[in-house]
This record gives structure tokens, C-alpha cells and sequence, in this order.
């Protein structure tokens, strides 16, 4: 064989083997990206399916639970006038108490009502959800505000909503924290939400935890960056940042800061 | 030509200050030794092209020995078993070929291209590349941290150099086989040894601490 023609051979070898790398890399990226789309696709699935059994039980609380304690408060009312002096008292504060199941009942069922959630906004049922806290003795919440409220697309003000909401199951249930600060920043173009806990903290890489997994995805699915800082015996703090894509932002009146 | 081989030689330079700079992002893995082997690869490119350019195959015949042990033993930490196995097949094939091929005197590794050691290795790494993508589509990983992973990046690059320079590296002989045509094919190598390294470079900067492995 000639120089030139071994030449020309081994060039085009070349050219294959690095047309078949440079498709081998797109592929691979490609293959990547697709999985990533379709896991995305599984989260918001998931995360539908969640908010829908929710609703269902919130419908249930509501209008079953509910109305039972409804119609044990009245029936409380009558024994009032019908019962003995002395045990009135008695009767009273089960009276009371039946009042306050009533309460609870209806905060829990606002709490995991998608519907309630998208009329009143994030920054109500927030607000709504540390109130409960506080009235059963859970923890100290404290939330400020800075900048001007407006509220964000529905459905992303769920999906942050169900992200602090496992951030203070995470605190209620493991980091015997006694205080929780919470502050929302209204910017233009981005709302950052600032949730520290005085709690134990852990140790370690926390994007590992099946929840805290579960947070990032669900921020992910709305584009929101989502950090956590935790250490031992320093509580845990959690940042999310949701840049707005839409301008025009509705304002809400409470603009308590 | 030379100019070609110039950039090349400097890119790798470049490479290794990047990875010198961007340390602290990988420092807590494995890539952390990364770092030595870019500098040694950077040095005897520079010190046999501008103070010894003479019967300096021996260094590269080394280098490329060192080569595929030193990315062996970086994949190692990051295949599951199963791919682990055959890794080790490869390293357990491509060091006995090259102590056979030097003791049996089959190429002599001080004055000749070991083509046969250069052909396994480059083989080997590649597959061992396909294998890790393999084992990173099949995995958990989102894109985003694929994208952010500087191993990712490395692979890259290391699958479009070796890769392309397989067919080259099976010559033996370049002056006797290809004449003056040899100094285009050096344009070929040289090509790749940038596109290996600017992917290397991006890679240590796009790369993010938290999505390493």
C-alpha cells in the first residue's frame, strides 16, 4: 500500500472513531436529559396524586369530623341547661374543648386544602399553619416580611407552600427545635423564603435524605434554588429563592414587615 | 504544523494551572489527584519539546503505562462492582501485555512506540468510558447534576482523544510507514489533544463542588 493511501486510511479511522465518540457523548447527554424530563414528569405526577388524596381528606375532616363535633357542640349546649349545678363546670369545659377540637379541625382541614390554599395565597396559609403551632404549644414561630407581598402562580404557591410544610414536619418531628423564624423577601424579580429552626441540626451531606430529596425535586419542578445549612447543635436553616418569570405581580393588603 | 503543536502542548499547561485554581471544588474526591498527572503530562510535553526532542519515546512509553493505571484507578472509585470486575480484567490485561511485551523484547520500550500497550490502553479506556455512562444513564443522577459533574467533563474529553488517536497510535514506525505525510497526522493528534483539554477546562469550571461524586 502507498504512503498516501495508508495515509488516507488511517485519517478517515480517525474521522469515524471521532464521529462515533462526538454522537456517543450527544447520546449519552441526550439519554441524560430525557431521564431527568421523565423523572420530573413522575414528580409532578406524584405531587398531583398527593395534593388530590389531600384535598379528599381534607374534604372528609371538614365535612364528616366536622360535623360530628358540630352536632356534639350542640348537644353539649342542651345538657348545659338539662344537667345538675354542680356538674356544670364539667360540662363546660368539655364545652371548651369541643370548641377548640372544632378550631383545630378546620385549621387542619385548610391546612391540606389545595383549593383554600390557592385563594388565600402562600403568605396567608403560611401564616395560617404557624398560628396552629403556636395555639398547640409546638414551638415559638416567629415570620417577618420585607418588601411588598403579591402572590406568585397558583400552582407554584403550592408546590412552596408543600416544601415549608416539610421543612416544619422535619422540625416538629426530628429537630426538637423550639423556635422556628420564618421571613419572606419580596424583591421584583424574586422571592426569597428564609426558614431557620433552633433545633439538634445533623451532620453529613443533607441532599441525601429522602425528604429533604423530595424538596429539592419539587423546587426543580419550579425552577426555585433551594439550599440547606445545618450543622450539630446549630438547627437547620433552609433558603429558597423562586425568581419571577411574569412582571406583573398582584399585591396582596397584608404587608405587615 | 508547529504552530498546531504549540497550542497543544500550551493547552495542556493551561489545563493543569485550571486545575490547579479550581482545586477546592474537588479536593474531597478522588479527582484530587488529578492535579499531579496533568503537571506530569504538561512537563514532559514541554521539557522533551523545547530540551529534549531527541530518543525521548521511552518517557512516553512510561507515561502512557502510568497513564492508564492512574485513570484506572480513578474510574475504580466510581464503578459499581459488577463494573468494577472488568476493570480490573483490563488493568490485570493491559500491565501483563506491557511487562510481556518488554520482557519477551517484543517492542523495546526504551528506543520504539510499545504500539501494542498504546493500542490496549486507549481500547480499554475507552470502554471503561462507555461503561461509566452505562452505569450513569442506569443511576439516579438528574441532568443538571450530570452537567455540573467535573468526571463527566473528564470523560468527555479523554473519549474524543483516545478514541480518535486509537487508529493513530497503531503505527510503529511514522516515518517509514507514512514518510512526510507523518507531520499532518501529528496535526491530527495534536487537534484532538485541544478538544481533550478544552473539555477538561470547561469541566473544571462549570463544575460545581456539591455535584461531585
Amino acid at each position: 500500500m502507498e504512503q498516501k493511501e495508508l495515509y488516507v486510511l488511517i485519517v478517515s479511522a480517525c474521522a469515524t472513531v471521532f464521529v462515533f465518540c462526538v454522537s456517543l457523548i450527544i447520546l449519552f447527554v441526550l439519554f441524560q436529559k430525557r431521564k431527568s424530563d421523565y423523572r420530573q414528569e413522575i414528580v409532578k405526577t406524584r405531587i398531583e396524586i398527593k395534593e388530590q388524596t389531600l384535598k379528599n381528606i381534607s374534604w372528609e375532616i371538614h365535612d364528616n369530623i366536622g360535623q360530628i363535633l358540630s352536632t356534639l357542640m350542640v348537644y353539649n349546649h342542651t345538657l348545659e341547661y338539662m344537667t345538675p349545678p354542680e356538674l356544670k363546670p364539667k360540662i363546660l369545659e368539655s364545652g371548651k374543648l369541643i370548641e377548640k377540637a372544632i378550631m383545630e379541625v378546620r385549621a387542619l382541614s385548610k391546612a391540606t386544602n389545595t383549593d383554600y390554599i390557592k385563594t388565600v395565597g402562600l403568605l396567608e396559609s403560611i401564616k395560617i399553619e404557624l398560628e396552629r403551632f403556636q395555639r398547640l404549644n409546638f414551638l415559638e414561630p416567629i415570620i417577618t416580611i420585607t418588601g411588598t407581598p403579591y402572590r406568585l402562580d397558583e400552582e407554584n404557591e403550592l408546590i412552596i407552600l408543600r416544601i415549608l410544610q416539610e421543612f416544619f414536619t422535619n422540625t416538629l418531628k426530628h429537630a426538637k427545635a423550639s423556635r422556628l423564624d420564618v421571613h419572606f423577601q419580596y424583591e421584583r424579580n424574586k422571592l426569597t423564603i428564609k426558614v431557620q429552626d433552633n433545633g439538634e441540626g445533623f451532620e453529613g451531606n443533607p441532599q441525601k435524605g429522602t425528604g429533604l430529596l423530595n424538596m429539592q425535586n419539587r423546587a426543580k419542578l419550579i425552577g426555585a434554588f433551594l439550599n440547606f445549612d445545618s450543622a450539630p447543635g446549630k438547627g437547620t436553616r433552609m433558603e429558597l429563592i423562586h425568581q419571577n418569570k411574569l412582571p406583573k405581580y398582584e399585591k396582596i393588603q397584608n404587608s405587615d414587615s | 504544523m508547529y504552530i498546531l503543536k504549540l497550542i497543544g502542548i500550551y493547552t495542556e499547561a493551561l489545563t493543569f494551572l485550571v486545575s490547579l485554581i479550581t482545586f477546592y471544588k474537588y479536593r474531597h474526591t478522588v479527582l484530587k489527584y488529578l492535579p499531579f498527572f496533568l503537571g506530569l503530562t504538561a512537563f514532559i510535553e514541554i521539557f522533551c519539546f523545547y530540551f529534549y526532542n531527541i530518543n525521548n519515546v521511552w518517557l512516553f512509553n512510561i507515561r502512557t503505562i502510568i497513564e492508564f493505571n492512574f485513570y484506572g484507578f480513578i474510574f475504580w472509585h466510581y464503578l459499581n462492582r459488577f463494573n468494577r470486575k472488568l476493570l480490573l480484567a483490563f488493568l490485570v490485561v493491559f500491565n501483563s501485555v506491557a511487562i510481556l511485551n518488554s520482557a519477551l523484547r517484543i517492542q523495546d520500550i526504551l528506543v520504539e512506540p510499545i504500539t501494542y500497550v498504546y493500542v490496549l490502553s486507549y481500547f480499554f479506556l475507552v470502554l471503561t468510558i462507555i461503561i461509566f455512562f452505562n452505569q450513569v444513564l442506569k443511576s439516579e443522577n438528574s441532568f443538571d447534576g450530570i452537567s455540573r459533574n467535573l468526571l463527566i467533563w473528564i470523560s468527555f474529553g479523554l473519549l474524543i482523544y483516545y478514541g480518535t488517536c486509537l487508529p493513530l497510535f497503531s503505527i510503529s514506525n511514522w516515518s517509514d510507514v507514512l514518510g512526510d505525510l507523518r507531520y499532518q497526522l501529528v496535526g491530527v493528534l495534536f487537534f484532538t489533544v485541544e478538544i481533550m483539554n478544552v473539555l477538561f477546562i470547561i469541566g473544571f469550571i462549570w463544575s460545581k463542588k456539591n455535584y461531585m461524586y
